[in-house]
């Protein structure tokens, strides 16, 4: 997870990098452990540690990890002959490296070699049958072909055995959602604010789920994680925010002419709103005529 | 912490003056067989002293405190990480393709 | 409220390092000062127990008085490393009070007697 504080020094050391002030290495070492998705940089700084040998040898046992890390985001940027150069010399150093071999079959599949890549998959794998990371890829090759039903398939296998995975669980639901199947993405949804109940996005991300789902009881409990996920960002979540106002219009709309006994904590939506205003009052006072507009449209 | 080290090895710097003076300080009395009721009252200064010094340092040194609640400012998650395990090559990026001269000499 | 629902309350280790640290160097040197001062068996814990309390109203003023945004009870403020830190006082305490009754402390003047001892009867 990406915390603040985590977020503030990576912008920080990014700035830092890209004005060549130092701290190649902090920078990936972070990107490295918050696993951002940053491979142009990747490669570029990554690059010039491992072309100068002095820096490169001071780095000690991490240079492979480094050379690891250069690769696939080579692979990521389709610098195909940068990733062959370090895996090169990876297999040098490490011959006949399980590890080195996944990373030669995602060379294969960053070429777009799919039938080699998924031979080589295959090979790995019955070397070592509970080898997570090449499970994942084969997912993420039947995904990469357009071939999601494949890919949820193999999600669902790798599930079965290794249900603790949360990765693989928000993976499966962002699958299940791009297919709009809203009710399995809510069940791993629910999965994953189990596995890790700290965490406000999958609150929200299950919030959002249910409110496009609808039907009345859908859109109490989308509240209700919208509540909860307001409470765990402390309030600066301007989707759960919005969420609590879209959800209260859309019960009201549901629950018309019925009795009101079943309302719930109505002053949730106008103290939401009140904190959109506020919101928007500091930072976009442009954008306040039609936040208020929005508002009462909504009928709050 | 640089701050509150320096602190701390002034502190410690004051407390060990202040027991070389009773050294010094007992050995006069044994000259002159005195019962010893307490140190001078320069030394007792100097211990106040020393003991806010490091009580300052003790403080400052080691760090701050850190929140434990998930919801604050510095706690607060905003993003999740990239799923690097499911990483897809094919993306629309490769379209766009970085500068030509990156090489592994 | 909060609290009831989630799992929040983690305290990291980091943290607790810095409570044992705080409180171990304040023994030590309350070890010292007390043992400067000369103070006897009863008053030299009193003395232990008033720099810990000092050291506790200090900790407090650190978190910035919000104890529940950084420590889970007040228990880990106030107790925490007391009884742990007695041990570290005692042994500061008791070595300065050699001053008392010489130039050296007696365990360096046992050693020197020692090593005499030994190098007479190694040439006899």
């Amino acid at each position: 997870m990406v915390t603040r504080t985590e977020e503030e020094e990576v912008n920080r050391l990014e700035n830092q990098v890209e004005n060549g002030g130092g701290g190649v290495w902090e920078y990936l070492c972070l990107v490295h452990k918050l696993k951002l998705r940053r491979s142009d940089m990747v490669l570029k700084h990554g690059l010039s540690i491992l072309n100068d040998s002095k820096k490169r040898s001071a780095l000690g046992p991490e240079e492979w990890t480094l050379y690891e890390q250069v690769a696939v985001a080579a692979m990521d940027c389709q610098s195909i002959d940068v990733a062959k150069d370090c895996i090169k010399v990876l297999q040098r150093k490490f011959p006949g490296s399980k590890r080195v071999g996944r990373l030669e079959a995602m060379l294969l599949e960053a070429r777009g070699l799919w039938s080699e890549a998924e031979n080589a998959f295959s090979s790995l794998l019955e070397e070592n049958p509970f080898d997570q990371v090449v499970h994942k890829r084969r997912v993420a090759m039947a995904k990469a072909q357009g071939n999601t039903s494949a890919a949820i398939d193999w999600l669902n296998k790798y599930l079965d055995l290794f249900m603790a995975d949360h990765e693989a669980w928000r993976e499966l639901a962002e699958i299940y959602v791009s297919l709009q199947m809203y009710k399995q993405a809510a069940f791993c949804y629910e999965e994953l604010i189990l596995s890790q109940p700290t965490v406000p996005l999958y609150h929200l991300a299950y919030a959002d789920v249910l409110y496009t789902l609808g039907g009345l009881e859908n859109l109490q409990t989308a509240k209700k994680y919208y509540a909860s996920t307001i409470a765990l960002t402390g309030g600066k979540s301007t989707r759960a925010l919005f969420g609590i106002c879209l959800c209260t219009s859309a019960i009201g709309q549901l629950t018309k002419g019925r009795n009101k006994e079943d309302k719930e904590s109505p002053e949730l939506q106008s103290l939401s709103a009140m904190a959109l205003e506020k919101d928007y009052k500091q930072r976009a006072p442009g954008k306040l005529s039609v936040l208020s507009s929005t508002l009462r449209s909504l009928k709050i | 912490m640089g701050a509150g080290f320096l602190v701390g090895v002034i502190g410690v710097l004051i407390l060990s003056h202040a027991t070389y003076s009773t050294i010094q300080y007992r050995a006069l009395l044994k000259i002159t067989e005195e019962e010893f009721s307490g140190p001078p009252i320069d030394v007792v200064i100097e211990l106040i002293v020393s003991l806010v010094l490091c009580l300052w340092a003790a403080m400052a040194a080691p760090g701050n405190f850190k929140s434990i609640h998930p919801q604050s400012e510095e706690n607060r998650v905003v993003a999740l990480p990239a799923n690097l395990d499911f990483m897809i090559f094919n993306h629309r990026g490769k379209i766009f393709p970085l500068e030509t001269e990156l090489k592994l000499k | 409220m909060l609290s009831s629902f989630f799992p929040c309350h983690w305290i990291s280790p980091f943290i607790l390092s810095i409570l044992l640290f705080s409180r171990t160097f304040m023994a030590i040197i309350g070890g010292v000062i007390a043992g400067i001062l000369g103070l006897n068996s009863l008053t030299g814990f009193i003395f232990y127990f008033l720099v810990m309390a000092m050291t506790s109203v200090a900790l407090t003023a650190k978190a910035k008085f919000s104890i529940h945004s950084y420590f889970d009870s007040w228990n880990r403020i106030l107790l925490d490393g007391c009884f742990g830190g007695l041990m570290s006082f005692v042994l500061f305490w008791t070595y300065p009070s050699y001053v008392r009754f010489a130039h050296f402390p007696p365990p360096l003047i046992k050693l020197s007697e020692l090593c005499c001892q030994s190098f007479q009867v190694l040439l006899s």
